[in-house]
């Protein structure tokens, strides 16, 4: 895989600000060529740049009040089966491995608290778990932000 | 939401570079209506399409999340907000105020934010974690 460039930065900071964008008017906004974009932009999903393509969604228009993000932390042998017990759950939106004394951190999303409260009880209940924290979110003030100002790409 | 509606919101958020076609064609329902609801979602500000990217392999190797407990939070806000470096920025509820989701490109500018936000006034505490993504946006609605 070639290392990225500026320019290749300035293409990803346009798909992060709307990855909808049709490829012409990418291609006005870049001055890269139509044809040069089409494989640019293949390129960055084929070496994992681009790990997807999602539509980041306004959870409490649909009704989910509670967002939360829940740290845990498990003995070590239990740390295989806390992931997949995490992954199983259709709650959980997205999950990270995070370090300094804590495993995974669970970012859920819930039509309430009070079934937020019950996701770590279930969680508890199938894995030995040596700390949990639940830090509600009250407002989200940035999301996918960091390179999505093409003015911005040289930082 | 009605059932179709989850049905092309699910599909974008599984690849919104995907065509209305495509989407049309693998939820069965018509192109018309998918158009339809998908300009809806955005009239309503309900969606924003973006790419997630794998930071580290843009040169950017170092991701941590950082909780932040704050005296003035008007004035943390403020500042954190105008960084270059901020993902994710949440208030949030707990032990502390806010949640920081931050990338660096190397350890020197990771302990330099670090210890600005350590030497902010305004600033009572901070816990900092490295992070890896695991999975992401994966909730079907």
């Amino acid at each position: 895989m070639k290392a990225v460039n500026s320019r290749d930065l300035l293409i990803l900071s346009h798909l992060r600000r709307d990855a909808r964008v049709k490829l012409t008017k990418l291609s006005r906004a870049t001055r890269i060529p139509v044809s040069t974009l089409f494989d640019k932009i293949r390129a960055y999903q084929v070496n994992s740049i681009v790990s997807k393509n999602a539509s980041l969604v306004d959870f409490s228009k649909l009704g989910y009040q509670a967002r939360a993000l829940v740290m845990f932390s498990a003995h070590r042998h239990d740390r295989a089966k806390l992931e997949q017990v995490l992954k199983r759950n259709r709650n959980v939106n997205s999950l990270f491995k995070v370090n300094n004394g804590w495993d995974f951190t669970a970012e859920v999303v819930f039509p309430g608290i009070r079934e937020v409260e019950e996701f770590v009880e279930e969680v508890e209940e199938q894995v030995r778990l040596k700390a949990k924290q639940v830090f509600y979110m009250v407002e989200e003030l940035k999301r996918e932000a960091f390179l999505s100002t093409p003015g911005l790409v040289g930082i | 939401m009605k059932a179709k509606e989850g049905a092309v919101l699910n599909q974008l958020r599984m690849d919104c570079r995907d065509s209305l076609t495509a989407i049309a064609g693998r939820t069965g329902i018509p192109l018309s209506t998918v158009f339809k609801k998908v300009k809806r979602f955005h009239e309503q500000g309900l969606v924003r399409h973006v790419c997630l990217l794998d930071f580290a392999r843009l040169g950017f190797p170092l991701r941590a999340g950082v909780f932040i407990r704050a005296s003035k939070k008007s004035e943390v806000k403020k500042a954190l907000a105008s960084l270059a470096c901020l993902n994710n920025f949440y208030q949030v509820s707990g032990a502390y105020d806010f949640y920081a989701d931050m990338v660096f490109k190397d350890w020197h500018s990771y302990e330099s934010l670090l210890d600005k936000l350590k030497s902010m006034e305004a600033v009572q505490s901070v816990r900092a974690h490295f992070i890896q993504p695991v999975r992401q946006e994966v909730f079907e609605i």
